[in-house]
């Protein structure tokens, strides 16, 4: 081992041997491995080994602005050779550099979102001390993985040793705010009063150590206190939220939106404030309740030097302790707060959906795919452009430059090329990206360009230029001086045609399975917007009640000649919300968790649901106890009734002591989401629990309707804003988060075949010019326009017909891999892919004709003039 | 002539105080010594090469080393230029600094 000690890491080693040129290069690397040696004899390596990458690194600046500063008059000659060339051919260029900036400005969009999903809460400075509890319900036929846990855990927690600081959280709290005059609709958590102790939010007014203590103390962002208060100060004022209470502030969070964070909110009140409420019964019991695992989060800190294995490992033991005698099986885990974004997903989110933890390494991929597109199209095209710099090489070298300096030269070019396009590529990444990407943009912090970025913007074009001028930098720099002066056809680039066919081809193999893959998710998610649902959410229009009482409600508007019909309902189905309780049979002793949709007797006729046997539920009011439960067919399926008849007037229990009687069962509907299939599902009458109501209203008037619901409103809620959609749109809005990834993909897709044709454009130009004698002489021999055409376009619909025969089963395949994972799909058929090869010859053969057309009808007289 | 910059200078005194044993790693170390900054070895050879091309500075070859793949150390030490810039460079400060005290500096009141 003694041996390695002295022998320095050989990467930096390298990288700065070869930019130290023009310095003392070896004493200062002999300098470098003097010291290394001295430092790491007789102790752990890697240590050292990490001494000498910093050495290195930073030496890397001084050395290469020193090289930059003695090379000034070089660089400059070939800053200007450059300059020159971009100006001489002003179609490569422009091909060029349209092409790497636009490849360039995706990079850097997803660089920058990369940079963003390096992970949420990475601001809080306890952040490797922080875990919180998630959960596992497992029943006999479903695992429930929910970032939640029970809140009398964290009594339990508090015991254990290694624990610092428990902080229990709970969401859904909030509603419509009012202080004085102004009102608006809030959104935000019960915590702990240790919460800023854990959490790096920062107070900006008020006491941290108390902010949370009293009962109904709640703490503002910023943003919601300047909406309220303007810029006064609101620490002791009382803002009123409705159905809860009177809150008095004591606390002002600094800008909390701008934070990367997995908690969002507008305001925080205090966990003391829940005892109250849930005496007054206004929350479900979650205090002391071990089974309510729907929205409270068990958050701690450990101490310094506590390992959370063994805390994870105490879990068990509570499980058992307090879930004895249930059904399902509990489990308990630890997450640590750096894992939770990007990071698994669970229900029951805190607040946001976790990213994917794939996803960075996702756009990676499709970034480099670009990236090396559209390099692609800067080598194509250098090679191609070659032999007219063969003889500016060829002087060159008989002048005495090496083939170190000509490799330099073409590099320096490529580079130069990679930072104007960097230029545009910014501009386009600023103004242009941000409208196709809007969706996503919203969640990242875009106007932090911090220095970082920047550096790596930089980096990056910068290995963009190298990469792209590598190929023919090697290649030219091999030239001999006196072939290429002598006679220039004995030049191995000729020989090179195969390699920028074989480029040309990659482009459009690429191409063709981004286009496949476009096609095919338009049409699934077209798909899917046309499923049958299961029920009719024609001209339903729904609105959200915000605490308004549906009966008062529906009483000021069911009289209303636009509107036909009112019910209401606690969720949505098919919007991605679901409920679910254990339920069993009274004569029988299995249980299931079964869903359930929270209705009133309104609803199914109101959504076209068809019983299929029994009836619907009676008139009920609010007081009245909960005594009926209508069972889909799926649900008479799943507790083995034989025949939905045979289940009317069955007992059903739902949870420990809910009776219910079955009085109908209904067809199948899809509840849960779109992209789910039918479940088994229960629906019952619980009016306190109404969310929305449901109006359907008449086709032809609906804007006087929509006027009349929106003064009502205004009557009954004055303070809140009132929210209404038509079902339509909102089974649609679901898909909004699949539609905008949609819009990204079909303009990335753009941008891919927007390189590619301009890569093709610029071989079948350039090709056309060396060939204008050809085709002047050609003519002259009686050849006619269309015979020219044909024998110069053969090659280019030969390249394009082998890149999609070369893609199409990799295309199959990918698709078919990606549709596999959705439920409700569309087939992979013939037409998907006779849709994207016409759109792939017609753009091609476009290009390619418009060229070769045009210079076939040159007149011979101007192409062979000059001979 | 034109003025010594901050960094030339240090590494000139630098090597007036190593005398006859000046080559990068031991200017690097007088350097860390005296000022408490930790230099890279591009800043300072960078430098060292400005002040050889500026004639400042005289390289002279020692034996070859096998511990260096058979390379010589490079020694650096002062021309007669350096010295007279090193002491320009004094007097400079001298008639900068006449008059002031940094006791007067911290009240604010230079007369």
């Amino acid at each position: 081992m003694n041996d390695h000690h002295s022998t320095p890491p050989k990467i930096p080693k390298w990288i700065l041997s070869n930019l130290a040129y023009r310095i003392e290069k070896y004493s200062l690397l002999d300098d470098l491995e003097e010291e290394f040696a001295l430092k790491s004899s007789g102790q752990g390596k890697t240590a050292f080994r990490t001494w000498y990458w910093i050495q290195a690194l930073r030496a890397i600046p001084s050395v290469m602005l020193y090289a930059l500063f003695r090379n000034a008059v070089m660089a400059k000659n070939y800053a200007t050779i450059a300059l020159r060339n971009i100006r001489k051919h002003k179609a490569f260029s422009f091909i060029n550099i349209m092409g790497l900036s636009i490849g360039i400005s995706l990079c850097l969009f997803v660089i920058s979102l990369i940079f963003f999903m390096r992970g949420s809460d990475r601001f809080h400075d306890k952040k490797d001390r922080i875990y919180r509890v998630i959960s596992k319900a497992i029943s006999e036929n479903e695992i429930y993985e929910s970032a939640t846990a029970p809140m009398p855990l964290s009594a339990e927690l508090e015991q254990v040793p290694g624990i610092e600081t428990v902080v229990r959280i709970k969401r859904n709290f909030g509603g419509a705010a009012v202080y004085k005059e102004k009102g608006f609709l809030v959104n935000g958590l019960y915590a702990d009063k240790d919460f800023f102790r854990v959490f790096s939010f920062e107070l900006e007014l008020g006491d941290p150590k108390t902010a949370l203590l009293e009962p109904y103390s709640i703490a503002l962002t910023q943003e919601v206190a300047q909406k309220f208060f303007g810029y006064s100060n609101p620490l002791g004022e009382v803002l009123h939220i409705q159905d809860v209470g009177a809150f008095t502030i004591t606390g002002v969070l600094k800008e909390v939106s701008k934070l990367n964070t997995h908690m969002k909110f507008d305001c925080l009140a205090s966990v003391s404030t829940l005892a109250s409420l849930e005496n007054q019964k206004k929350i479900y019991a979650s205090l002391t309740n071990w089974k309510n695992l729907n929205d409270n989060y068990v958050y701690f800190l450990i101490h310094e030097n506590a390992s959370p294995k063994t805390i994870e490992e105490l879990l068990p033991g509570i499980v058992e302790k307090h879930y004895k005698n249930e059904e399902d099986k509990y489990q308990f885990s630890l997450q640590a707060l750096t894992k939770i974004s990007p990071g698994k997903n669970l229900a029951n989110n805190l607040s946001t959906m976790p990213i994917p933890p794939e996803a960075p390494l996702f756009l990676c991929i499709i970034a480099l795919i670009i990236m090396i597109i559209a390099c692609f199209n800067y080598t194509n095209l250098s090679l191609a452009k070659a032999l007219s710099r063969a003889k500016e090489v060829g002087i060159r070298k008989t002048i005495g430059a090496s083939r170190n300096k000509i490799f330099t030269q073409f590099i320096g070019e490529s580079v130069t090329y990679a930072l104007i396009a960097l230029v545009i590529a910014f501009f386009l990444y600023k103004l242009l990206l941000p409208r196709f990407f809007q969706s996503i943009l919203l969640h990242v912090g875009m106007e932090t360009l911090g220095l970082g970025l920047i550096f790596s913007f930089v980096l990056f074009s910068l290995i963009i230029g190298f990469l792209a001028g590598i190929i023919p930098a090697i290649l030219i720099s091999k030239f001999n001086p006196t072939d290429v002066l002598k006679d220039i056809s004995k030049t191995k680039v000729f020989s090179r045609v195969n390699l920028r066919r074989a480029l040309v081809v990659t482009q459009f193999f690429v191409s063709f399975i981004f286009i496949i893959t476009t096609i095919v998710l338009f049409k699934q998610i077209n798909f899917q917007k046309n499923t049958d649902l299961g029920f009719q959410a024609e001209n339903i229009l729904n609105v959200e009640l915000q605490g308004t009482d549906y009966e008062i409600f529906k009483q000021e508007i069911a009289d209303y000649p636009g509107i036909s019909m009112v019910s209401a309902c606690a969720f949505l189905p098919a919007t991605g919300t679901q409920a679910a309780q254990n339920a069993k049979r009274s004569d029988g002793t299995e249980s299931y968790k079964l869903d359930f949709m929270i209705i009133d007797n309104n609803f199914i006729p109101n959504l076209g649901l068809r019983l299929v046997a029994g009836r619907n539920f009676p008139k009920t009011t609010k007081t009245e106890k909960e005594r009926f439960v209508i069972l889909n067919e799926l649900a008479v399926e799943r507790f083995r009734f034989a025949l939905p008849g045979d289940a009317i007037g069955q007992t059903i229990i739902f949870g420990d002591d809910i009776q219910l009687e079955v009085i109908g069962v209904v067809n199948n509907f899809l509840s849960r989401s779109t992209e789910n299939l039918a479940h088994p599902l229960a629906l019952r009458v619980i009016p306190e629990h109404f969310g929305y109501a449901n109006l359907k209203v008449i086709t032809d008037e609906q804007e006087p309707t929509l006027l009349f619901l929106e003064t009502k409103w205004k009557e009954l809620q004055p303070y809140l804003p009132f929210r209404y959609a038509f079902f339509e749109d909102q089974l649609g809005s679901y898909y909004t988060g699949s539609k905008n990834a949609l819009r990204g993909l079909s303009f990335i897709t753009f941008l891919m075949i927007l390189i590619a044709f301009f890569g093709l454009l610029g071989m079948v130009i350039y090709d056309m010019e060396a060939r204008v004698k050809e085709i002047g002489i050609r003519k002259v021999l009686g050849a006619s326009v269309a015979d020219i055409i044909m024998v110069t376009s053969k090659s280019f619909v030969l390249l394009l017909l082998l890149a999609t025969a070369l893609a199409i089963p990799v295309a199959w395949y990918t698709n078919h891999m990606i549709l596999q994972s959705i439920a409700n799909r569309i087939e992979l058929g013939f037409s998907i892919f006779a849709q994207g090869l016409l759109f792939m010859f017609a753009l091609g053969f476009l290009i390619i004709f418009s060229q070769t057309a045009k210079a076939a009808s040159r007149k011979p007289v101007d192409s062979l003039r000059y001979e | 002539m034109s003025y010594l910059t901050k960094n030339e200078e240090i590494i000139l005194l630098s090597i007036l105080r190593i005398k006859d044993d000046a080559y990068g790693v031991s200017i690097k170390n007088q350097i860390e010594e005296s000022t408490g900054n930790n230099w890279n070895y591009g800043l300072l050879y960078a430098t060292l090469d400005q002040l050889v091309k500026k004639g400042l500075l005289i390289k002279r070859e020692g034996k070859p080393l096998s511990e260096r793949g058979g390379r010589r150390k490079i020694y650096y030490s002062l021309s007669k230029m350096g010295w007279k810039a090193l002491e320009e460079a004094h007097k400079l400060k001298e008639v900068l600094w006449d008059g002031i005290a940094i006791r007067s500096l911290k009240k604010g009141e230079i007369s």
